[in-house]
């Protein structure tokens, strides 16, 4: 702050008191109408009036309206003139502290500011929960004036409001550092925003949205400043440089993209990227680059950050005149039918840009440039060679990270001619800004108003359920397809809620809020399990505790929903839990993926799950979660997988993230992993059959198996949870019995046979199917031969008409 | 009386702050209009072929040849040369425009205070005595 920082605010909240920003310009508006109607008049008394001396008065009224004109205009240039020394709202800041000061109260003072009243809508708080706030304060007020010694003080305000808020030394706080103090200090204000689930960090970023919100107003209305006016193009600057007709058919010319097509957001993000590419290319030698990333990931953005640095004349000497191109190989080659017609028009190309003398080449995925030309029998590194070695044009190819490493970094020969730069996606806190800024864009073309906890839920949501593309890219799609829905639906006001419903559209997984269907659902889901799987309650009490802190929301974002390792004997009801698990919750059997993974114990085990960039051959593993990215995915007989396999799912477990063969990755944390293995069922037996109770030797089991190197140890312990499956006993065979003989119940119903089911038919069920070894799996079969096959022969036999009942007896099964 | 910590303070920006971004923002408009006709690029460059559509040397002794090389580079020369100048001289006038402007602007913000009183006065007597 200058010397009369102090002085100017008091002058400032004058002006401000007298009229505000916004009467100003509307006063404005105002007189510019009265003055051209004045003109008018002037025009008529001038040449049409008979009253004498009615145009030397119309004169006069013109010469005040101009002097009310001009002084409105010097007050507005007036407060203009120090927002840009100062943070956005630096004068209403200072107004709420010495209104905060006189009243004693600084909360009430900033919900009664417009900056503060932003803030707190911003956040998802209704208006009337801010007026009751704002009453609240008003009320504690009048108490503790009206009886000071029993007034709670500390209630009241930040009493003392730390010196360094306060004006003094022509410096006070600003409005961001005033809210966060405020926040800190004030438990009303905490406890109105805990009721909308916001804490610390969410308010101290909604600060900074409204605030820089207001600093973006502010710069577009600013048209005088260079960097406004460094975006006009200019005439005559590439006179002196060749036209590139051939390039210009197959390339975008970057230096033409208008004003608001490159994002200043997206290219601070990728600042230090811009500042190392315009340090190549000025060098002396070895000026190319190599650009590594994903398209989505903002390399477009650095390119077009580029163009734009050049365009104003930001950039070095050395790229003052360049022109940033953007060279579409593919269509070069789909244009061209035989390698010798591709080359020579390529080569073309590349004389004209050189001859041009100005041209920045820029190949766009340079990777699928080369395999098609490769597909025409030609090599575009070699065409390439004597152009990187002459220094006579320079150039940006930009790629994907797995093409980069399958295609051209074993390429010493060309990749001695670029120097490369990886550009990685960005970190949580680039991608909130960025999509908040495009909110705000939003905002100001369709009339909607975001809430700041909505643009967290987009970048949230997108990280979470969006499982193709990368960020920043996916976030902000998922922003635009919002909001043409929310236009669609006419809805202005976008709360979490919104965006929260909106994902569950998208993408069939259930987040946000739990309606009542579902409640009862996650609730009773032990009940609702137990209805297909007999016994094993250690088993469906972990699987259902961990869907409900999926849907709590307080589960680990980073890892899958639920990691199981089941242990038991065949047939006791390890795939089944699995099964009724997607049925119940997921609402669809078909939402459990299954893998053999005795079929991945060889050595291309690892090619065929993930697939194999040689052989461009996609990968079972990854397109099963690609397609279905929530569900259930059953690993059977997990233990037989090669260690290679094991290793994989190792990091997968734990990270929920596996990159495929073409290094994608594959998101597979809304997955619950079940692995089921039998092995140890030895053991189980043993210990059941000597009256031991399985959960007491759980470790003991696990032991075992790390010792004998079934799984490794750190495997193991990458389960949320090692579930024991007991063996069957004559009484769980019986229920079973009886589920399955329900099921086979049903299937007669509708053929409109009775089929009773009574002890006897499922004693001999029970006598047949029961082998203590296999568990229930041989039930299956017993009912087919015996019960399925005596009722098919009697319906053949039409001894079952339809509306006919049928009860076996323990002579027809023997 | 607010007013009276208002006028001061506004007087004060109106010869300190307020001249020297004036002056800025005048600096900015006039490097801008240089800067949008390329005028020390253009003459730099002026005696360039016009986007240079010349011919390389000539390898060959053929008199014709090298006389249609001649002409052809000595016409765009000339074409580059006679749409530079132009240029040029369009965006000096405009320049001087500018400056003008500026000066004129300079006098007019420093006389401001002092003329608004004046138009005040110039405007009520209109008003009140208009046969005068």
């Amino acid at each position: 702050m200058n010397a009369y920082s102090l002085m100017t605010a008091k002058s400032l909240a004058v002006l401000n008191n007298l009229l505000t920003g916004k009467s100003r310009k509307k006063l404005l508006k105002v007189t510019e109408v009265f003055i051209l109607l004045g003109l008018f008049f002037l025009v008529y008394a001038r040449y049409f009036a008979t009253v004498p001396g009615l145009a030397v008065r119309t004169i006069g009224v013109l010469v005040l309206l101009l002097v009310f004109w001009i002084i409105l205009m010097l007050f507005d240039a007036y407060a203009r003139s120090y927002d840009t020394d100062h943070e956005p709202y630096w004068l209403e800041a200072y107004e709420i502290l010495m209104r905060g000061k006189y009243e004693n109260d600084y909360l009430l003072a900033y919900l009664e500011s417009r900056p503060g009243y932003e803030v707190l809508l911003r956040l998802g708080l209704e208006a009337t929960a801010i007026s009751n706030l704002a009453q609240s304060r008003r009320n504690l007020a009048l108490v503790k004036t009206s009886d000071v010694k029993d007034a709670p003080t500390s209630d009241v305000g930040i009493q003392r409001a730390p010196s360094s808020l306060m004006p003094s030394n022509n410096a006070w706080a600003s409005f961001t550092t005033l809210s966060h103090e405020l926040f800190l200090a004030e438990e009303d204000l905490r406890n109105a925003l805990f009721t909308v689930a916001i804490g610390e960090k969410e308010f101290v970023g909604a600060v900074a949205f409204v605030v820089s919100g207001e600093d973006r107003r502010r710069q577009a209305e600013r048209w005088w400043t260079s960097e406004a006016l460094g975006r006009i193009k200019c005439i005559g600057k590439d006179w002196a440089y060749g036209d590139t007709f051939k390039l210009d058919r197959y390339s975008e010319d970057l230096t033409k993209i208008g004003k608001g097509e490159v994002d200043e957001v997206k290219t601070a993000m990728h600042a230090d990227e811009i500042a190392r590419i315009e340090a190549i290319l000025s060098r002396q030698s070895d000026t190319n680059v190599f650009l590594i990333g994903h398209p989505g990931a903002g390399v477009n953005d650095i390119i077009k950050g580029l163009a734009e640095r050049i365009v104003m004349g930001r950039t070095t000497a050395q790229l003052a005149h360049k022109r940033t191109v953007l060279f579409r190989g593919v269509s070069l080659v789909s244009g061209s039918t035989e390698k010798n017609v591709f080359e020579s028009e390529f080569i073309l190309t590349l004389n004209q840009a050189v001859r041009a003398g100005n041209v920045l080449l820029v190949f766009d995925d340079f990777a699928a440039f080369y395999t098609s030309a490769q597909a025409l029998g030609s090599d575009v590194s070699a065409l390439l060679a004597p152009y990187l070695a002459s220094s006579s044009i320079q150039m940006i190819a930009l790629s994907g990270a797995s093409h980069f490493h399958g295609l051209f970094e074993g390429n010493q020969a060309l990749m001695s001619k670029f120097e490369k730069i990886i550009v990685d996606e960005p970190d949580r806190a680039m991608v909130v800004s960025l999509v908040a800024r495009m909110g705000a864009d939003m905002e100001v073309r369709s009339g909607i108003v975001f809430t700041y906890p909505a643009l967290l839920a987009v970048v949230d949501c997108a990280e979470q359920y969006i499982t193709e593309g990368v960020m920043p890219d996916k976030a902000v799609d998922l922003l635009v397809d919002l909001s043409s829905s929310l236009i669609r639906d006419h809805d202005f006001f976008v709360s979490k809620d919104d965006v929260l419903q909106f994902v569950k559209l998208k993408t069939k997984i259930p987040v946000g809020a739990i309606d009542n269907t579902e409640r009862e659902k996650i609730e009773r889901l032990e009940e609702y399990l137990h209805e297909r799987v007999v016994g094993q309650s250690e088993a469906v009490a972990a699987v259902a505790n961990a869907l409900r802190r999926v849907r709590s929301g307080i589960r680990n974002p980073s890892r899958p929903i639920g990691t199981f390792l089941f242990l038991g004997p065949t047939g006791v009801g390890k795939t089944e839990t699995a099964k009724a698990l997607a049925s119940a919750y997921f609402s669809d059997e078909s939402s459990m993926m299954r893998l053999d993974m005795n079929q991945y114990k060889e050595s291309d085990a690892i090619d065929r799950l993930i697939g194999s960039f040689g052989a461009g051959k996609p990968g079972i593993l990854s397109s099963m979660i690609r397609d279905k990215k929530y569900g259930v995915l059953l690993l059977d007989e997990f233990e037989k997988a090669s260690n290679n396999v094991k290793d994989l799912f190792l990091q997968i477990l734990d990270e929920g993230v596996f990159a495929d063969a073409t290094g994608e990755k594959v998101n597979a944390r809304n997955i619950i992993f079940i692995a089921t293995s039998n092995a140890g069922s030895d053991d189980i037996f043993k210990i059941v059959n000597e009256g031991g109770k399985l959960a007491e030797h759980k470790d003991e089991l696990t032991n075992k198996l790390v010792g004998d190197g079934t799984l490794k140890p750190e495997l193991i312990n990458r389960f949320d949870g090692v579930i024991l499956f007991e063996p069957l006993s004559k009484e769980n065979i019986a229920k079973i019995a009886e589920i399955m003989l329900k099921k086979l119940q049903k299937r007669l119903r509708e053929k409109g046979i009775d089929f009773v089911i009574n002890s006897d038919t499922i004693e001999a069920v029970v006598k047949i199917g029961y082998d203590p070894k296999f568990g229930a799996r041989p039930m299956n079969r017993a009912i087919q031969d015996k019960v399925e096959g005596l009722i098919a022969r009697k319906i053949i036999a039409g001894e079952l008409p339809a509306g006919s009942k049928i009860e076996l007896t323990a002579a027809d099964l023997a | 009386m607010p007013i009276a910590l208002l006028l001061p303070n506004y007087l004060l920006w109106h010869y300190t702050k307020g001249l020297r971004e004036l002056l800025q923002n005048w600096g900015h408009v006039l490097y801008f209009t240089v800067n949008y006709f390329s005028i020390p690029n253009l003459l730099m460059t002026l005696s360039s072929p016009w986007k240079r559509m010349d011919e390389g040397a000539q390898q060959t002794i053929n008199p014709s040849a090298i006389l249609e090389h001649v002409i052809f580079n000595t016409l765009m020369r000339a074409v580059g040369f006679v749409l530079r100048l132009l240029t040029i001289s369009i965006g000096l006038v405009t320049t001087a425009g500018v400056i003008l402007a500026g000066v004129g602007l300079l006098l007019v913000w420093l006389a401001m205070p002092l003329a608004l009183i004046v138009l005040v006065f110039a405007g009520v007597s209109f008003i009140i005595r208009p046969t005068i």
